[in-house]
């Protein structure tokens, strides 16, 4: 399958999804109003002829590189586990783990070591919860500390 | 000439230069941190100069202004993570630059460009403001939506070389924009019952998710010898470039730091539409639009001496009208309300010195951040030989806590992370990322003045077309969509339809 294709198929499935959404929107009527729907419908539509017009100039090229990245995929998990965990556990003790695994998981195979990115972690968490909280007064999450 | 004199000898030879210079590093810092805006910046030394004579007070808080927007250009230089709106459209060529090792020549660029855009707003403050904001205030909602129509048709140059993924790019950002309660009748759109998405999606998350986020996914998707630590090259000549090459971008510093000014004025748009709008009108213009994107040292002119020419822009309608063009200059009113005065026309006959300390502490400011910056451009890019591991470690802390702090909500940060996978599918597919910005922060202005305007008619589209301002920038819009639609056919003609992948 060409490459083009993919993304000209996802823009063509979100107008789709966008049209039905705003289909089934029902907005609030004033006179001489052109409605909150008109700028919606007319971008979902010009994305739906967008998409269209992708895949049909689509070049002969397959994509290149595998997309799935094991090291990308399970530090975007490890992200995701960081903000669950800011609602928990709240900012110091969520960075802290969050940049302790981080630095780990980022090192190449054979220099994985604890010490150093727990010492990133404790240097990270503390500069960015001290700069934020004592000099810029931004209330981070306390999560169960609140 | 006596007292404009007097108020900058005060200004010079006593503390207020101080205040300024404390405000413009304070605001430096601020500006180059994702998520903490000049606006906030402002909120927290507000207080501080309560005790303060206005002309200290005043000079602080315009350091912070000044050094807030130009502080921008290191951390969109450094890590393709514009710490403001206003330096969107530096990442897009400042970033390659500073991946070939030319950090410092690139800030060295952002930095004069800056101090350029700022001291041509400063004349236009000076000599022409009153007049320009007595224009301004005549202008409807009929002249606002065919003027955002015509920013708006810049997505397609922005798409140069791959118009279906540009336009299609720029429809998603109107769509995105589109989430939440819809202006003037509040009907919900796009927000699945979610009352968190009602309040729609932050511009910041989504900045720092395209830019920054998805960047270290594609880094690390790249493989092991992307992770490589940057070679930097900190010996420069001077500014990094020569005095030629500033002479060539003459025309270009020139229209960009225009436009600044224009869209300055404008109430609401700003620097976060400037620059993106001079960078798509200087690669309109040049005789290399594909290398934009890649690393062009035209772009990066373009959108500093933009972002830096709105802030003369916005201090125009907020000195002689009492009218705040943007968060920011709201809160500078403010400020200047607390010290017992208040901008309007009245100002400039019962306030002039306030007028005149406004002026030189804008015109002094932009030369301590110009002069403060010049020592930081060979320190600042040695944040990219930290190990990426534990860069990246800390650039995903810095985003996380920049969407954060942007509405105090959580919800945000999962905004950031969408739109970092967003971003990082998108240019997997060679999608670029500019029109989708340009869309988002434009869309809202085109539909709410689209709806007043017909709403104000009685649903009659013609004065569109029948008032004279109106009309003439919807026919600027079809001559530029024309004129782009052309020379790309041409360049398709000629190239043997290849595209090139140089749109941003």
């Amino acid at each position: 399958m060409r490459k083009d294709w993919w993304i000209g198929i996802a823009f063509v499935l979100v107008a789709v999804f966008c049209l039905w959404q705003i289909e089934t929107t029902a907005p609030v009527e004033l006179e001489s109003d052109p409605g909150p729907l008109l700028f919606p419908r007319i971008a979902a539509i010009g994305l739906l002829i967008c998409g269209l017009g992708v895949i049909l100039a689509a070049k002969k090229e397959k994509i290149s590189r595998k997309l799935f990245n094991l090291q990308a995929a399970v530090l975007f998990a490890g992200l995701i586990g960081y903000v669950i965990l800011l609602y928990i556990l709240g900012f110091l003790v969520s960075t802290l783990l969050f940049v302790a695994f981080s630095v780990w998981w980022l090192s190449r195979d054979g220099e994985k070591k604890l010490v150093p990115s727990l010492v990133a972690a404790v240097l990270v968490a503390g500069a960015v919860y001290y700069g934020f909280t004592e000099m810029f007064n931004v209330v981070l999450p306390r999560g169960v500390f609140n | 000439m006596e007292p404009l004199m007097q108020i900058f000898t005060e200004m010079v030879f006593g503390t207020p230069i101080l205040y300024l210079l404390i405000g413009a590093a304070i605001g430096i810092i601020i500006g180059a941190l994702p998520g903490l805006s000049a606006t906030m910046g402002l909120a927290l030394l507000l207080p501080l100069t309560f005790g303060m004579e206005p002309i200290e007070g005043i000079s602080m808080l315009m350091g912070v202004y000044v050094g807030g927007v130009s502080g921008g250009l290191i951390s969109a230089t450094l890590l393709r993570m514009p710490g403001t709106p206003s330096s969107v459209a530096t990442t897009f060529d400042a970033y390659p630059m500073a991946q070939r090792g030319e950090a410092a020549r690139a800030l060295g660029i952002g930095i004069t460009a800056s101090l350029i855009g700022g001291l041509l707003s400063f004349v236009a403050l000076v000599t022409i403001a009153p007049m320009i904001a007595r224009a301004a205030v005549k202008l409807s909602s009929f002249e606002f939506f065919s003027l955002t129509v015509f920013a708006l048709t810049l997505i397609a140059v922005l798409s140069q070389g791959n118009v279906f993924k540009g336009v299609a790019s720029g429809l998603l950002g109107i769509l995105f924009a589109c989430v939440g309660f819809a202006p003037i009748d509040g009907t919900q759109r796009f927000t699945f019952g979610s009352l968190e998405l009602s309040a729609g999606i932050g511009l910041l998350p989504l900045i720092i998710g395209l830019f920054a986020v998805s960047e270290i996914l594609r880094t690390i998707v790249k493989g092991e010898e992307k992770m490589e630590t940057l070679k930097v090259n900190l010996r420069v000549r001077g500014l990094g470039f020569r005095l030629a090459e500033l002479i060539q971008n003459g025309w270009n510093i020139l229209r960009s730091s225009v436009i600044g000014i224009a869209i300055g004025i404008l109430p609401g748009i700003g620097g976060s539409v400037s620059n993106l709008v001079a960078y798509a009108q200087a690669k309109q213009a040049s005789k290399k639009p594909e290398t934009f994107g890649k690393g062009n040292p035209e772009g990066v002119w373009a959108s500093e001496a933009a972002n830096n020419a709105s802030i003369g822009g916005a201090l125009i309608p907020m000195m002689t009208l009492g009218i705040p063009g943007d968060g920011v200059t709201a809160m500078l009113l403010g400020g200047l309300i607390i010290h017992g005065i208040q901008p309007g026309p009245l100002l400039f006959k019962s306030n002039a010195d306030i007028v005149y300390i406004v002026y030189w502490s804008f015109l002094l400011g932009s030369i301590l951040v110009f002069l403060m910056q010049i020592f930081g451009m060979r320190t600042f890019p040695l944040i990219l030989s930290i190990p990426k591991r534990f860069l990246y470690s800390i650039l995903l802390v810095l985003a996380v806590v920049g969407s954060y702090v942007n509405d105090n909500r959580l919800f945000e940060v999962w905004v950031m992370l969408f739109f970092g996978l967003v971003g990082f599918i998108l240019e997997e597919f060679d999608v670029p990322l500019g029109p989708l910005l340009l869309g988002f922060v434009l869309a809202p202005y085109a539909e709410v003045h689209f709806r007043r305007a017909v709403m104000y008619s009685g649903g009659d589209l013609t004065p569109f077309l029948t008032r004279p301002i109106s009309a003439l920038f919807l026919a600027l819009a079809v001559l530029m969509l024309v004129y782009f639609l052309v020379k790309e056919f041409r360049s398709r003609k000629t190239s043997g339809g290849a595209t090139a992948n140089g749109a941003v």
